[in-house]
């Protein structure tokens, strides 16, 4: 090896040492200068190759260019690796808590009853119906008479009605007012969805004077008891996200409908729970809005909000919907 | 109605269990509220013992020794604190072993003297809630006579909620006649003995109501003294029915009813004035009723009178002048068909709401009447030694017990329930309803029996049919609807609204539509309609506004530790305009307190005009661009801080501060800001928008900072540059806004930033500087405004 060889390998020598103990970038960019830049050793090293014999040239030269590549690897490796040191250390420095809450507006919730009231329209409008709504300030006619409940009829004893200053009008005390609004505007075949508050004069732990009530009318020709059992069912199943409820159609009456009945559902401990009425609509309900009873069967079904909700989310006590306590609303995220 | 069980398995003739019973009834339609055991545990080893001598107690005043004859052959000792224990008397007597509530009842030494068992009230037998004394049972009853048995103390109370169209069933014979049907079981009612009249007199009566009372049985009894006593069995039976005892008379004719249905009446004969009569009231005409209430009668009243006043108001109650009391010697007992509608809504008129009322509106068998008199004057005859007059039997030639015939299709059953029931069973099952069916081809008719006179049209049999056959054997079919479902048109936007309003932090509530007049007419200009009838003062109108419900839920809360509230409601309001109600959808909301919620970083700024009314404009997006802003007089609102939303001449919304003249006068927290939709915000449909081309040049922007009376509103600025700068101008932005005692008394900064932008081509600095300075020329010429440095 010659003196120049040996110059070089401790020249390479002392770079790699220096590099290793550089740090930060910028005197790794001096230190670089230093070695392989236009006035550095290495570059000395390169100018004296003229000066050397043609048999030494290629072999100092080749010496040179070596180091040059080794020095220009290690200067990048340890650039790279000083690049790191930085960034883990502004990374360090701009550690936050993420454990601390999100910034920015709350979101709050629909009231339970819009949640149920939304679920099941959203049911049925899937299931082919369409949505109908009418007033809740309503007549005689509607409320009552055209549901074969005239005056006097004990039917009215059950349906403990507000009247209002005005004009014999009343605050309809079911949602089956609109269901004869809506059969009086179209013709048949009908497949109605209805749902909104009624009002009825008690007040006490299980009753509101103002509740909300849905339910469904078909109006076709080949309609059946069993087709309307079919429904509900399914419904019912659905809502309460059972496919093994336990539903039970028990004989009842209203005089809108015939043949009636109450639809009760199996709780947990075994008890029956009345959900829904129903039945096919009646005769005279029919008449009552001009359609042929003979040609067109129709029927019906309706059921309480409150009681629906109650059921699903646990509650037992009716007036937590009407306290609007912000720490009851709040609860209803889904 | 309330039934015991043992007194309906009698007339059953099979003892169905109390569980078999309530689920026989329950799935023919007849509700079972609930099934009480009037004793539980049963007490046992209690029979009928005849008191044979009494003694001081050695020891004690109170006390005293009874020896008793038990029928056991043997006489027992006991001690006993009852003051009506006497010799003679025959009581209820639990023998050394027996079991009372549950407790064995042993012999003891009372006083040095030795008490074998212990003599019963009627509350130790599960009979009364409190009584005094001794039960005292008939003397007739043999000594040794088990009282379990005697008085059913094993007995249960079952509570019916029956259905209005089901008057055939408040009896004893209705509900055993459809047990029956359902159970399909020989019905056979007992027939009542008549009893014979011991002398010739009879009432006269007169009907003059036409269809309202068609049939009047009449009957006299005399005899009667104060001594006679109702049994005890029938006391208990008619107190398990939830009836309490008057006298003999008033509990039998109870008991009567109970069993057939049919109310009877009784009025002391002592009292009437020659003949009776059934007819209208006459104007003017009074009636004191036996519940001590005076009522002035109306002429659609029916009522029975003498020859000289009212006496009852008919099928309802009787009157005081002419009710049996304990002084009564001759009864007449009255036992007549009325009409539904003769009695329906006259009981209510009056407040009145008495066995008899509720059964004839839902309707009592019009053929009942005979065997109902027979019956009150056999359990009278067993009651005493009495004397009977001649029946009288009164009928207008409107009564018409006979049922028409109905035509029932098979067809029509089968298509109304989906199934198959064949003609077979179809006919068994009427029959098993006492029915008499007639069959035809592919029909039949069909004569429902006299009590049920609910069935008259063919799909009332229908019904019958499916209740008989069984609801649940009727399967469910799923079936799909031939048609596609569609919500209802402006649904869609008002889901949307209350969707944006819940990311926005707002709560939706459901308050009553009924509030308090006094808080409507502080919230809202419009009038409200009234109710008649409401729940109380504080609930008597209809909400014109749904601000009340929301300021009270507000006021909830706030008195509930919440210091952060933020509420909507989406509902219809109401008012009366042009002597018409109107019904209207809203929606509105309120907010207190800070903005956001409580942070832990950022700037929170409390609630301001400005946040609120960007919420309000975000949910009127759609017209955002074309809103106008004009301050409100709106008496909800603060002067100054509040404006009505105006779009193309209708008023959308109105948003702001709360009037402070309020948030003294309800005690409620400063502060609070508002907004709600309108009316016509329902009615608003978006134009469908047209995509407009993305602009290929790059904006300009230049801002500018002028100095203007704070009068200046920002839209005559905005409106001023746009003039100016004509189409080049896309967007001002307003960026700053302040007021400094530097800039002069009654001035105000404003920064603007304009951009300015061509579709076609980049516009040059030069050309956007032209258009700034005649911008800032016309500021300077309609405002005064100065350019700030």
């Amino acid at each position: 090896m010659s003196t120049q060889e040996e110059d070089i390998a401790v020249l390479v020598k002392q770079a790699l040492a220096d590099s290793a103990t550089v740090g930060d970038q910028r005197s790794l960019a001096a230190l670089r200068a230093h070695y392989l830049g236009q006035h550095g050793s290495l570059s000395q090293q390169s100018r004296q190759l003229r000066q050397l014999p043609a048999t030494q040239r290629p072999i100092i030269g080749r010496a040179v260019h070596q180091a040059r590549q080794e020095l220009e690897r290690a200067f990048a490796e340890r650039e790279q690796a000083l690049r790191q040191i930085a960034l883990d250390r502004r990374l360090a420095q701009e550690q936050i808590d993420l454990s601390l809450p999100g910034q920015g507006q709350g979101r709050a919730n629909l009231h339970p009853l819009t949640l149920v009231m939304r679920w099941i329209e959203d049911y049925f409008v899937r299931s082919g119906f369409t949505v109908a709504s009418g007033p809740q300030v309503e007549d005689d006619f509607h409320n009552f008479s055209a549901l074969n409940i005239p005056a006097n009829h004990p039917a009215r004893a059950m349906h403990d009605t507000f009247y209002l200053q005005h004009d014999q009008l009343l605050l309809r005390t079911h949602t089956t007012s609109v269901q004869i609004r809506t059969l009086e505007k179209n013709e048949p075949p009908l497949y109605v969805y209805t749902s909104g508050p009624v009002y009825r004069c008690d007040s006490d732990m299980t009753h509101s004077p103002m509740f909300h009530q849905a339910e469904v009318i078909a109006v076709d020709k080949t309609l059946a008891i069993t087709k309307l059992k079919g429904l509900i069912e399914d419904f019912l199943r659905q809502f309460f996200a059972d496919t093994d409820l336990s539903i039970r159609f028990r004989p009842s009456y209203f005089p809108f409908t015939e043949p009636s009945a109450e639809v009760d559902i199996r709780d947990r401990n075994g008890r029956w729970l009345e959900v829904a009425g129903c039945g096919m609509v009646h005769p005279r309900v029919l008449a009552a809005v001009h359609y042929d009873a003979e040609l067109w069967r129709a029927y019906a079904f309706g059921f309480g909000i409150e009681r629906l909700a109650m059921l699903r989310y646990g509650l037992d006590d009716l007036r937590l919907f009407y306290n609007n306590d912000l720490r009851f609303l709040r609860q209803f995220v889904e | 109605m309330r039934v015991s069980l043992a007194w309906l398995q009698e007339w059953v003739g099979v003892p169905l269990a109390a569980a078999e019973m309530e689920q026989c009834l329950t799935m023919a339609g007849l509700e079972v509220d609930s099934c009480q055991p009037i004793n539980q545990p049963v007490p046992s080893n209690v029979v009928a013992a005849h008191i044979t001598a009494l003694q001081p107690h050695p020891h004690s005043k109170r006390l005293t020794i009874c020896s008793l004859d038990d029928g056991s052959g043997q006489l027992h000792q006991l001690v006993c604190a009852a003051s009506n224990a006497r010799v003679g008397l025959c009581a209820a007597y639990a023998r050394v072993g027996a079991s009372l509530k549950g407790r064995a009842i042993a012999a003891k030494t009372i006083g040095d003297v030795v008490s074998e068992g212990m003599l019963c009230s009627a509350e130790e037998l599960g009979l009364a809630e409190r009584s005094a004394g001794l039960l005292s049972l008939p003397t007739s009853l043999a000594a040794g006579t088990d009282v379990v048995d005697y008085l059913a103390l094993d007995d249960t109370v079952m509570e019916l909620e029956l259905t209005p169209n089901r008057g055939d069933c408040l009896s004893l014979v209705g509900l055993s006649r459809e047990i029956c049907a359902l159970r399909q079981l020989n019905f056979s009612p007992p027939a009542p003995a008549t009893i014979k009249p011991h002398y010739q007199q009879k009432p006269v009566v007169q009907l003059q109501a036409d269809t309202a009372c068609t049939r009047y049985l009449a009957r006299l009894v005399r005899g009667f003294t104060p001594a006679i006593k109702t049994p005890v069995w029938m006391q208990e039976r008619l107190r398990r029915s939830g009836i309490a005892s008057v006298n003999a008379m008033v509990d039998v004719m109870n008991y009567v009813m109970l069993e057939w249905g049919q109310p009877l009446h009784a009025f002391d004969y002592a009292t009437v004035h020659g003949d009776l009569h059934v007819r209208y009231a006459a104007d003017g005409e009074s009636l004191r009723l036996l519940n001590g209430a005076c009522i002035q009668l109306q002429p659609d009243d029916l009522l029975i009178a003498d020859e000289q006043r009212a006496l009852a108001l008919a099928g309802i109650m009787g009157g005081a002048d002419s009710a049996v009391t304990a002084n009564t010697q001759e009864l007449l007992i009255e036992c007549a068909y009325f009409t539904p509608t003769a009695v329906a809504g006259h009981a209510r008129r009056y407040g009145l709401q008495t066995e008899a009322s509720y059964r004839f509106e839902r309707g009592v068998d019009p053929e009942i009447q005979s065997t109902a008199m027979a019956r009150a004057c056999e359990l009278l005859s067993t009651v005493a030694q009495l004397e009977f007059g001649e029946l009288l039997e009164c009928t207008t030639p409107h009564h018409r017990p006979q049922r028409p015939s109905i035509k029932l299709r098979y067809e029509a059953v089968n298509r109304c329930l989906g199934i198959d029931i064949d003609e077979t069973e179809v006919l068994a099952l009427l029959r098993r309803l006492q029915c008499q069916v007639q069959p035809l081809a592919g029909a039949c008719w069909c004569v429902p029996p006299s009590c049920r006179f609910d069935l008259t049209q063919e799909v009332d049999l229908i019904e019958e049919i499916a209740r008989l056959h069984g609801y649940d054997k009727i399967p469910g079919e799923q079936a799909g609807v031939p048609q596609r479902g569609r919500l209802q048109g402006g649904a869609e936007r008002i889901r949307q609204s209350v969707d944006y309003l819940n990311h926005q932090d707002y709560s939706q509530i459901i308050t009553y539509s009924f509030v308090d007049p006094q808080w409507n007419a502080a919230l809202s200009e419009d009038n409200p309609p009234r109710l008649k009838n409401p729940i109380s003062p504080t609930t008597a109108v209809m909400r014109s506004s749904l601000l009340p419900g929301l300021l009270q839920a507000l006021l909830y809360n706030f008195n509930h530790y919440q210091t952060r509230i933020r509420l909507f409601e989406s509902g219809s309001v109401f008012s009366v305009g042009d002597d018409q109600v109107q019904e209207q959808p809203g929606l509105a909301a309120v907010a207190y307190g800070s903005f956001y919620p409580q942070q832990w970083q950022q700037h929170n700024p409390e609630n301001d005009f400005f946040l609120i009314k960007n919420e309000l404009e975000q949910l009127l997006q759609p017209w955002q661009n074309d809103l106008q802003w004009r301050a409100t007089n709106h008496c909800a609102y603060q002067r100054g801080q509040s404006a009505d939303v105006y779009y193309g001449g209708q008023c959308l919304a109105r948003v702001g501060r709360l009037n402070p003249v309020l948030e003294d006068e309800y005690k409620l927290p400063v502060g609070i800001y508002l907004f709600e939709l309108l009316p016509p915000a329902f009615v608003l449909q978006a134009t469908p928008f047209v995509f407009k081309p993305l602009a290929a040049y790059p904006p300009v922007r230049r801002d500018l900072a002028i100095i203007v009376d704070k009068a200046v509103s920002a839209e005559r600025l905005v409106a001023c540059v746009g003039a100016a700068a004509g189409e080049h101008l896309a967007q001002t932005v307003i960026f700053d806004v302040f007021l400094s005692a530097t800039l002069g008394e009654n001035k105000k900064s404003v920064a603007l930033g304009l951009i300015f932008q061509d579709s076609c081509r980049t516009l040059a600095h030069r050309e956007v500087d032209q258009l700034l300075s005649k911008v800032v020329a016309s500021l300077g010429k309609e405002f005064n405004a100065q350019l700030r440095s």
